[in-house]
């Protein structure tokens, strides 16, 4: 009987840590955890604020950190007790904080917030510039690092975490030490007349698998005045950007690349792959409905597709036939859906 | 028929120069007739404009969520569109809270009056 029972672990043991997990957040209060090696709901744990929005795991895979009430609150998630450990309180007295853009570094004992403060006085309302805060994940204390323009709608950190990257009308790159912009990519703002603005949408995170995060981009051709899309795609490790153009525009959220980065899937009311060596769209299947967000099993084959309704969709990457859909018990809306880190 | 006429210099100058931009040129070569100028909307949502549209990219609507329901929750907490749904931020905060799925559960939004 023992034998059977350690056996029976081991088993279990080995079955959990083969697993894919996945987390996404769900309307009203809630954090959906998804195994994407069973295609099955491995969990759900309530949050204290409503509609969580980014989430960013730490790098052990043990907690999530996830921006609630209007990306107001930031909640740290135990995945190992399914609750919320604790809210970080950052906001300072007198503050509304509205925050778009969230990342941790390696070690996992630091988050980079990018915030826009609105100081709530008596008599109005005063909205002080957006800016980069580090916040210490043990204490709760935070520290500005940088102001940055209007727009900045994601955070990203290069590997030896020297600089933060900031996704909003351009690229911003910023040096932590120097707590300043030190670099841009220009994406609205181009400085050729002959290039048109590339408008970029970087509210959907997905880049665990592949290390690119990847956002089409829609531009109108100065010259010949054609509409074009295209993938943004950053390197995160290094900060390098290819700028892939696709052709003819289709509206697209977003996009993931597979873990081997030849290929790309993008979705929004038709799923999209793409081949990123040869720079072409292969294989377009419609939706009936519109979804926002993807992402991509380890080994690339299988593609996981939710937002803006109550379902994850599992395709398979070489053909983009639909093989499940998974029902959740909220609206996923305008969340990251992202992969833990193996255990 | 001219409505209008220079009583100034300046005036006659504005005059000129419209006239000379209106007029046809004396060589048109294979020149095709300029397009009419359209205003630009970008597909899908954008964080460059504040707050976001109603069209797509063609002046229609096929380019957008499909269908609407789906897309109710981000247009006031992420996308900018908080003009066409209730305040979540002072009024309304929780006029979703009891529907899961607006798709499914459309009914048990909130009603919010201004």
């Amino acid at each position: 009987m023992k034998a059977l029972l350690i056996f029976a672990f081991t088993v279990a043991l080995s079955f959990a840590q083969e697993s894919e997990l996945y987390v996404l957040g769900v309307h009203p209060h809630g954090i959906v955890i998804f195994d994407g090696t069973r295609h099955e709901i491995a969990g759900q744990i309530q949050t204290r604020g409503r509609a969580p929005k980014e989430l960013v795991p730490s790098p052990d895979g043990k907690f999530v950190y996830t921006t609630t009430d209007g990306r107001a609150k930031l909640e740290v998630v135990n995945l190992e007790t399914r609750s919320i450990d604790r809210v970080l309180e950052i906001t300072p007295p007198g503050y509304r904080l509205t925050i778009y853009g969230l990342v941790l570094n390696g070690k996992g004992d630091r988050l980079y917030v990018h915030v826009k403060p609105v100081r709530e006085l008596i008599d109005r309302y005063v909205v002080d510039p957006p800016q980069i805060w580090s916040v210490d994940v043990a204490t709760g204390k935070t520290q500005k690092v940088a102001e940055v323009p209007q727009g900045v709608a994601a955070l990203a950190l290069t590997k030896d975490e020297r600089k933060l990257i900031a996704w909003g009308r351009d690229l911003y790159y910023i040096d932590v030490a120097q707590n300043r912009i030190t670099d841009t990519f220009p994406l609205m703002n181009q400085p050729s007349p002959t290039a048109g603005a590339l408008n970029t949408l970087a509210l959907f995170i997905q880049f665990e698998r592949s290390g690119i995060f990847s956002i089409p981009y829609y531009t109108r051709d100065p010259i010949t005045a054609k509409d074009l899309m295209g993938l943004v795609n950053l390197d995160v490790a290094n900060g390098k950007v290819d700028v892939v153009e696709l052709g003819s525009p289709i509206p697209l959220y977003s996009a993931v690349v597979s873990p081997d980065r030849k290929h790309a899937y993008a979705v929004m009311n038709q799923l999209l792959a793409i081949d990123l060596e040869k720079k072409r769209i292969t294989q377009i299947t419609d939706l009936e409905r519109t979804r926002y967000v993807a992402n991509i099993s380890r080994d690339g084959k299988r593609l996981f597709v939710s937002g803006a309704a109550p379902f994850i969709h599992v395709y398979d990457t070489a053909t983009l036939q639909l093989i499940k859909t998974i029902e959740l018990p909220g609206d996923p809306s305008v969340t990251s859906f992202r992969a833990l880190p193996a255990r | 028929m001219r409505h209008m006429r220079p009583l100034n210099k300046k005036a006659a100058r504005i005059d000129n120069y419209v006239v000379s931009r209106t007029t046809d040129e004396d060589v048109v070569a294979l020149q095709s007739p300029p397009a009419p100028q359209r205003p630009h909307v970008p597909m899908a949502c954008s964080l460059m404009f504040t707050p976001g549209w109603e069209v797509d990219a063609a002046g229609g609507t096929a380019g957008l969520c499909q269908p609407v329901e789906r897309d109710i929750y981000d247009c006031f907490v992420s996308c900018y569109w908080p003009a066409q749904v209730p305040d979540h931020l002072n009024n309304a905060p929780d006029w979703t809270s009891k529907c899961a799925s607006a798709t499914k559960d459309w009914r048990n939004l909130d009603l919010v009056f201004p």
